[in-house]
């Protein structure tokens, strides 16, 4: 089977050219419309996706900053770390998150902007 | 400013683009117009449901609202489109885990069990017969062929509108014409009877 075949069989068979539902356009728009109320709410004008970006990068940098911060002492530098231990956990935890998200952002930008 | 109500084949004008990625309604619905026939129809080759076509177009054209500010204007419209379309596409199966198993059974590059009887195959049954077939395909394979065989589209072309480059877009489409034909061969007989 050459290349011509195989093209006029795929044609011919499989999904020839079909109309989408006449009411595709109207369920859209129509989903558009009811999508814009549901976001014309006050919580929907705050920028969270941003607050949480900024309240994740604050995080790390507060973090990177207590673990500078014990770094002189060796004795104090154990002590520190086993107090804070738990809160470097969660600036660790949350450095992963902002990397995620940085990711995310990035991604989505390359994948959809031509 | 009112838009006519486009025709199939038709694009939209510079002018429209402008509107277009304002985000005006108007031109968005001739945009649909332009574009939905050719959408929902590449979907449902690459996802075999109908239903499962209608909300992936949907959700397409949503998105396209959406992210029109994005649109750069360097490359075609239909090229934008047709990247969200099988972004799109990709995504719906993977949430719905619908392909996954497909997929792994692909990777096996398994072969199709041949029919007891298939001296009569009815259109509805060559159809099967050939979604099959196209199942085997891994997802970027499948969506490659489809913009070959149904948009008639070149190699180059191919990888403009994939983001594949040009050697990846001949290795894709070779395998699965290759795999396509070697599971449609035992049949080739009873297509054209």
């Amino acid at each position: 089977m050459n290349d011509a075949k195989l093209k006029t069989l795929l044609k011919t068979f499989y999904f020839p050219k079909l109309s989408s539902s006449k009411n595709l356009k109207e369920a859209v728009l129509r989903q558009l419309e009811t999508q814009k109320q549901i976001e014309n709410t006050v919580f929907s004008t705050l920028p969270l996706r941003s607050i949480s970006l900024w309240g994740v990068a604050l995080c790390t940098f507060l973090g990177i900053f207590f673990i500078l911060k014990a770094l002189p002492n060796e004795f104090l530098k154990r002590l520190d770390f086993l107090i804070n231990f738990p809160v470097e956990y969660s600036f660790l935890v949350l450095s992963a998150l902002f990397a995620v998200f940085v990711s995310d952002q990035f991604f989505i930008k390359k994948r959809n902007v031509l | 400013m009112s838009y006519s109500e486009a025709p199939q084949k038709m694009e939209l004008n510079s002018n429209e683009i402008v509107d277009f990625k304002n985000g005006k309604k108007a031109v968005f619905a001739k945009f649909i117009e332009v574009y939905k026939d050719r959408i929902y129809n590449n979907v449902i080759r690459f996802v075999c449901n109908q239903n499962d076509a209608e909300e992936i177009t949907q959700r397409v054209f949503i998105k396209c609202y959406q992210e029109c500010s994005k649109f750069r204007g360097e490359a075609k419209l239909s090229v934008w489109i047709f990247r969200i379309a099988y972004n799109e596409s990709l995504n719906f199966l993977k949430k719905r885990n619908k392909w996954v198993f497909d997929e792994a059974i692909s990777h096996k590059r398994r072969t199709i069990q041949a029919p007891i009887v298939f001296e009569n195959l009815e259109r509805q049954d060559k159809k099967e017969l050939i979604e099959k077939a196209m199942r085997i395909l891994k997802a970027d394979e499948r969506w490659v062929l489809i913009l070959w065989c149904y948009e008639d589209l070149s190699y180059n072309e191919i990888a403009v509108y994939t983001g594949f480059t040009l050697s990846n877009v001949k290795i894709k489409l070779h395998r699965a014409k290759q795999q396509l034909k070697q599971e449609l061969e035992p049949f080739k007989n009873h297509f054209y009877e």
